[in-house]
């Protein structure tokens, strides 16, 4: 450990250490939440159980999906083979069956791949297409939906509307799922 | 003469955008000393676009890579590659056969248009399964 770090952590510890301190004694007010808005799962490998592990998961945050359409938007960029740049096809697959399971009336996944212009080509080399077409899980190609005109509440950016797929304003519940990586232009 | 500036113009960008191995993609060939993917449709629309240009390896080593893609599963990246290189038959033997299995392929593929949602699919998977020698919109003719 080098010295700056070293005394990088000594700090950060002793702020911990301090904050604590001042919580114990009532001057510092406690804003956490009774029940955290974050967790974490463990699983070793995509291989795993991640339908049960996914659903587990969400139970703890009792989202109400039941008779809901909830539309899944993973991170699809496009497929290059060794480089994980894509959400897990198998999590993606994973978590469609989990809301399924938790009582949604329809689970879709949508992306607008961002390098590609192929969709289908990006599904079908990366595994996604496969994956869901086996769990039978429909897929929306967010760059080629039907799009509808939606008005802005406000004009910060000089727009007063934007056009957006029709498939996420007709969802009741829209999930998040980012991969988490280094972008190729900050090194690998 | 603005025509013909704007055509050249257009080529020579074309080139200075080429991967180092052949083909294109949507953007940068190389970033940060990292040489990207090509693309399929970018690549064969780069190659119509290029007919005249046969002679450069960089073409040439383009419409190699490209003829090796016609296994793809997808009928707009496909469709594509028998549209680019319908305009190369004549210049090298191994074109005309590897676009006839492209057809073949395309074709097996099935688009139904009512569950192909993409437009854009159809349309050009029409025009690469229409009759060989049939008007090719994106043909450059020499």
């Amino acid at each position: 450990m080098s010295r700056r770090i070293f005394g990088g952590s000594l700090v950060a510890g002793t702020g911990v250490l301090a904050v604590r301190r001042l919580r114990s004694t009532g001057f510092v007010q406690d804003r956490r939440k009774p029940q955290s808005r974050v967790a974490i799962l463990h699983e070793d490998s995509y291989s795993g159980p991640l339908d049960s592990t996914l659903i587990e998961g969400i139970r703890l945050f009792d989202p109400n999906v039941r008779g809901k359409t909830v539309l899944l938007k993973p991170n699809l960029v496009e497929y290059i083979p060794g480089a994980e740049v894509d959400t897990n096809p198998r999590l993606v697959g994973a978590a469609a069956s989990a809301f399924l399971a938790l009582g949604a009336k329809t689970a879709l996944v949508g992306e607008g791949p961002g390098h590609q212009r192929d969709t289908v080509l990006v599904l079908a080399e990366g595994g996604l297409g496969a994956e869901l077409r086996e769990r039978r899980i429909r897929f929306v190609d967010l760059n080629r939906d039907e799009i509808r005109k939606v008005p802005l509440q406000t004009s910060f950016t000089g727009l007063d509307c934007l056009w957006l797929p029709r498939t996420v304003l007709t969802s009741d519940f829209i999930v998040l799922m980012p991969k988490v990586k280094t972008h190729h232009w900050g090194g690998p | 003469m603005e025509v013909e500036n704007r055509l050249r113009l257009g080529a020579e960008m074309l080139l200075d955008r080429a991967c180092p191995e052949g083909g294109w993609n949507a953007g940068d060939a190389v970033v940060y000393g990292v040489p990207l993917r090509p693309h399929i449709d970018a690549t064969a629309l780069a190659l119509a676009a290029l007919r005249l240009h046969y002679r450069l390896p960089i073409v040439r080593n383009s419409l190699t890579w490209i003829l090796d893609r016609i296994e793809c599963p997808s009928a707009y990246s496909l469709a594509w590659v028998i549209l680019a290189a319908a305009a190369y038959k004549d210049v090298r033997a191994d074109v005309s056969p590897a676009i006839d299995i492209a057809r073949n392929r395309l074709a097996a593929l099935g688009i139904d248009p009512k569950t192909v949602e993409d437009t854009s699919t159809i349309a050009l998977a029409a025009l690469a399964l229409g009759p060989d020698g049939a008007n090719n919109p994106f043909e450059v003719k020499v």
